[in-house]
């Protein structure tokens, strides 16, 4: 987690739940989804990797991942995307000689390429990277995450 | 020290000495009680509260006194913060078994007195803005008359016109009824008694920023092929933009063209511009896209009006005239007109025009008559039609600029329909007029008086208030903008800090509803008299201290809610005494914390009261309440609580009743759970 992070509201709600629970289940579907109740999933084939999320997540809750995963190219749906990645993937596709898989190291300071990895321990699904991910790679569901309660 | 102002109320609150003595060991010797009577009228009780740094007050309900408390103490200059424990309406009008009622006004005052030890509440006065510029949106009548107000006060306004032609619908109207004067002139009169008020036509507001008593308003003017943008520093401003005429293309049966089908204020225009028609056949349709699922499913409300006064306009010009209706809707004085209309010989048709050709020139329609059940047929030569009228589609762009809700038609919605019906979510933004919902001449000369009162009272006076307005502790705020995105009253920007992303309350626009602190993951957001700190006191103190073998947190909202639970007091209906009241100024500052710290401190069930959906006092307060009760009964049920131990009840006062079975309800509920 980032530096200087206290949750005071939080651990405190936590300490509540814990103190009246019964059960520890580790994770709870929900009727509907409020902030920090709710959960942030991550489609990896939307991402353009332009680190918008890891820029701005308050907890730090993302990593870069600097591979770029090949195989992605094949499950991506190219009349979704943008026109100049699906030039570009299309491409890929026609010159390659054998199977799309593997990975392909991205190197620092190149954003656009690669992928980012949501660490679901850290987060307290504030939504801002929900809100703020122009591709919609990132989306809220009806899930909460009770682990970090029972820790 | 903190003193306990306690009022007999005539002997209604009744506590003897031997209970007194009881409530003040179970506080503590560093607090001392006065036991009063009929503090609300007498001046003595008041007169030696100096010695005190905080008061606390149990006596009857704020919503009866906490003006008058008030006034008595700042009269006095006795400028300390203080609580009104409520145990008339609360307590002693509605329990029965003494022994536990006397548990309940320990645990109340307790829990105050605990509140008040922590609290950070004092005496603020935010001064009034320098700036008293206001400006307005739209010329109609409502605009102007605004700008007529305002400028007896000495206010400068400037009025932004997005047409060429200043004075809206009404400068169309021939005749308004029931002044029996032309539209124009009641307009022109009152442009003649504006002196100071400067009217920018042409022109579009494109910007606004800032807040309450320092908006910054970017406009531009066009003028011929020249684009002027000009800037104007205001405090205040007013949306007029009133209501257009629909015209009815999509309709095509009806075959629209603008020349012998058109609408009836096309009409108007032509009386007003002096048109002579005389021995023609005119037929005219109400209802044309209001009372219609497909087009606009409310009623326009002021077309019956004036298309009766054209109507006999008509027929007086020697016209045979003919009006298809689906009902009149000629309210008060107005009725008058269709008396007239009668009179005159003006024939009634129950039914809608539903085709319409060309034959040789001449017009054909044909009619349903619903009361007659025939299809009647009519060779005219103008159709008019009363088309409805619907909000400017500019309204759209200015609830962006302004983030101001408007309702699904368009309308800009009121903060509160009964009791803040010119005030919008975001303070020193008024509506008026039709800017809301279509409003006749005379609603709206009212509400623009409504309005220029409000604007004075708001720029003359300091307000004043002891709980404060939200803060945000810099070195704990995290960015994450949940309370950004919660805030009812768009009073919380993000702004950039050399830490990053940090939240700010703009104090002016703050109501201080207490979501942002209900919310704020880390603590960062608080609102003195409602913090975490002291709010989790209080629960725990109120929960713990009651020595009642059933205990149910009740967190009432200082709107509706407490005052439906005040009608059930004053009505007498009586209620367990285990419900330990906990009031919030809005659901919205309940939050899961505070749910979840009520049961672990041991109370058995957790009620939310607050107004209906659609009436909360801060808009959203208790959708987001909703939102959380219904997640919380999930964790409780998931963890092994039942879920019933949780509920929220939304009511209006007049419906205390039904709040008061639901109590019982609850409570038999939780007894069943305990007894499980
Ligand atoms: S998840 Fe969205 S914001 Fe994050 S890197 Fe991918 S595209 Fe950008
Ligand atoms: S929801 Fe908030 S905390 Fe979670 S990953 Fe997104 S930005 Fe970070
Ligand atoms: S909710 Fe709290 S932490 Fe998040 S932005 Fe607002 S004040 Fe900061
Ligand atoms: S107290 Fe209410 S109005 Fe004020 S900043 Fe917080 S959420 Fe907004």
């Amino acid at each position: 987690m980032k530096e200087g992070v206290k949750l005071n509201n939080l651990e405190k709600l936590f300490e509540c739940i814990k103190k009246i629970a019964k059960r520890n289940p580790e994770k709870i579907l929900l009727p509907n989804t409020f902030f920090i109740f709710g959960s942030v999933k991550y489609d990896e084939s939307k991402c353009i990797a332009c680190l918008t999320c890891y820029e701005n997540c308050p907890l730090g809750a993302y990593d870069v991942e600097r591979k770029f995963d090949l195989s992605m190219i094949k499950k991506i749906d190219l009349s979704k995307t943008y026109w100049k990645r699906a030039i570009i993937y299309q491409l890929i596709m026609e010159i390659a000689v054998k199977d799309l898989e593997g990975y392909v190291e991205v190197p620092e300071g190149l954003p656009g390429y690669g992928s980012v990895k949501h660490n679901e321990d850290l987060c307290i699904s504030c939504r801002k990277c929900v809100d703020l991910c122009p591709t919609g790679a990132l989306s809220f569901e009806c899930e909460f995450d009770m682990k970090k309660i029972w820790r | 020290m903190i003193g306990i102002l306690i009022c007999k109320c005539n002997g209604v609150i009744n506590l003897n000495d031997e209970e007194i003595k009881n409530i003040k060991q179970s506080i503590g010797n560093d607090v001392e009680i006065v036991v009063e009577n009929a503090i609300c009228i007498r001046d003595e009780p008041w007169d030696n509260l100096k010695k005190y740094d905080k008061l606390i007050i149990a006596a009857c309900s704020p919503q009866m006194h906490e003006v008058t408390f008030t006034n008595k103490l700042l009269d006095r200059k006795i400028f300390i913060p203080f609580m009104i424990v409520n145990l008339r309406e609360h307590a002693f009008f509605v329990h029965e078994n003494r022994e536990k009622l006397i548990e309940k006004v320990k645990a109340q005052i307790k829990a105050a007195v605990e509140k008040m030890r922590i609290t950070r509440m004092k005496y603020r006065e935010e001064s009034p803005p320098k700036n008293t510029n206001v400006l307005i949106i739209g010329s109609g009548i409502s605009g102007l008359k605004v700008a007529e107000c305002l400028e007896k006060f000495g206010i400068k306004c400037y009025i932004v016109e997005k047409s060429n032609e200043i004075g809206g619908i009404v400068k169309k109207l021939p005749n308004i009824y029931p002044y029996n004067i032309p539209g124009e002139k009641l307009i022109n009169d009152i442009l003649k008694r504006l002196n100071k008020t400067e009217i920018i036509t042409n022109a579009e507001v494109v910007r606004v920023s800032g807040k309450f008593g320092d908006y910054d308003v970017t406009i531009l003017r066009r003028e011929d092929n020249l684009i002027e943008i000009m800037s104007k520093k205001v405090s205040c401003i007013v949306l007029a933009t009133g209501i257009e005429e629909w015209k009815p293309y999509d309709i095509p049966y009806l075959k629209y063209n603008g020349n012998n089908v058109l609408t009836q204020l096309e009409l108007s225009e032509m009386i007003r511009n002096g048109k002579k028609i005389s021995g023609k056949k005119i037929f005219m349709q109400l209802c044309v896209g209001s009372r219609d699922e497909k087009h606009f499913s409310y009623c326009s409300r002021i077309c019956c009006m004036y298309t009766l006064e054209n109507a006999i306009t008509l027929k007086e010009m020697g016209n045979d005239v003919y009006v298809g209706f689906m009902d009149i809707r000629t309210t008060w004085k107005t009725e008058e007109l269709f008396k007239k209309a009668r009179e005159l010989g003006i024939k009634f048709i129950r039914g809608k025009v539903s085709n319409v050709y060309e034959v040789n020139g001449k017009l054909k329609i044909s009619i349903e008559n619903t009361l007659e059940n025939v299809i009647e047929e009519y060779d005219v030569d103008y159709l008019v039609l009363s088309s409805a009228l619907k909000a400017p589609e500019t309204n759209m762009i200015l609830s962006q600029i302004l983030n101001i809700e408007t309702d699904r038609y368009n309308f800009f919605k009121k903060l509160y329909p009964k009791l803040r019906g010119v005030e919008t979510s975001k303070r020193g933004i008024y509506i008026v007029g039709a800017a809301s919902e279509p409003k006749d001449v005379d609603e709206c000369i009212m509400e623009a008086k409504a309005v220029a009162k409000k604007i004075i009272n708001e720029i003359s006076k300091p307000r004043i208030s002891f709980i404060g307005r939200s803060k945000i502790d810099k070195s704990l705020c995290i960015g994450c903008r949940i309370c950004y995105k919660l805030c009812p009253h768009s009073a919380i920007e993000m702004i950039q800090t050399e830490e990053g992303e940090k939240a700010s309350v703009l104090e002016e626009n703050c109501k201080s509803c207490g979501t942002c602190v209900a919310n704020c993951p880390t603590g960062a957001a608080q609102l003195d008299g409602y913090s975490t700190e002291e709010m989790l006191k209080y629960i725990d103190t109120i929960v713990n201290s009651a020595n009642l073998d059933v205990k149910i947190a009740t967190f009432v909202c200082y709107e509706c809610g407490y005052a439906a639970l005040d009608m059930i007091g004053l009505n007498k209906l009586k209620y367990p005494e285990e419900f330990l009241i906990i009031p919030v100024p809005c659901l919205g500052r309940v939050g899961a914390l505070d749910i979840f710290k009520a049961f672990s401190s041991g109370a058995d069930g957790v009620l939310l009261i607050g107004c209906l959906d659609n009436g909360c006092h801060y808009i959203k307060g208790n959708n987001y309440a909703t939102l959380l009760t219904s997640i919380c009964k999930r964790i409780l049920k998931e963890i092994g609580l039942e879920e019933d131990r949780l509920e929220i009840i939304k009511v209006v006062n007049a419906d205390y009743k039904r709040l008061h079975k639901k109590m019982i309800d609850f409570y038999n509920k939780i007894l069943n759970i305990k007894n499980r």
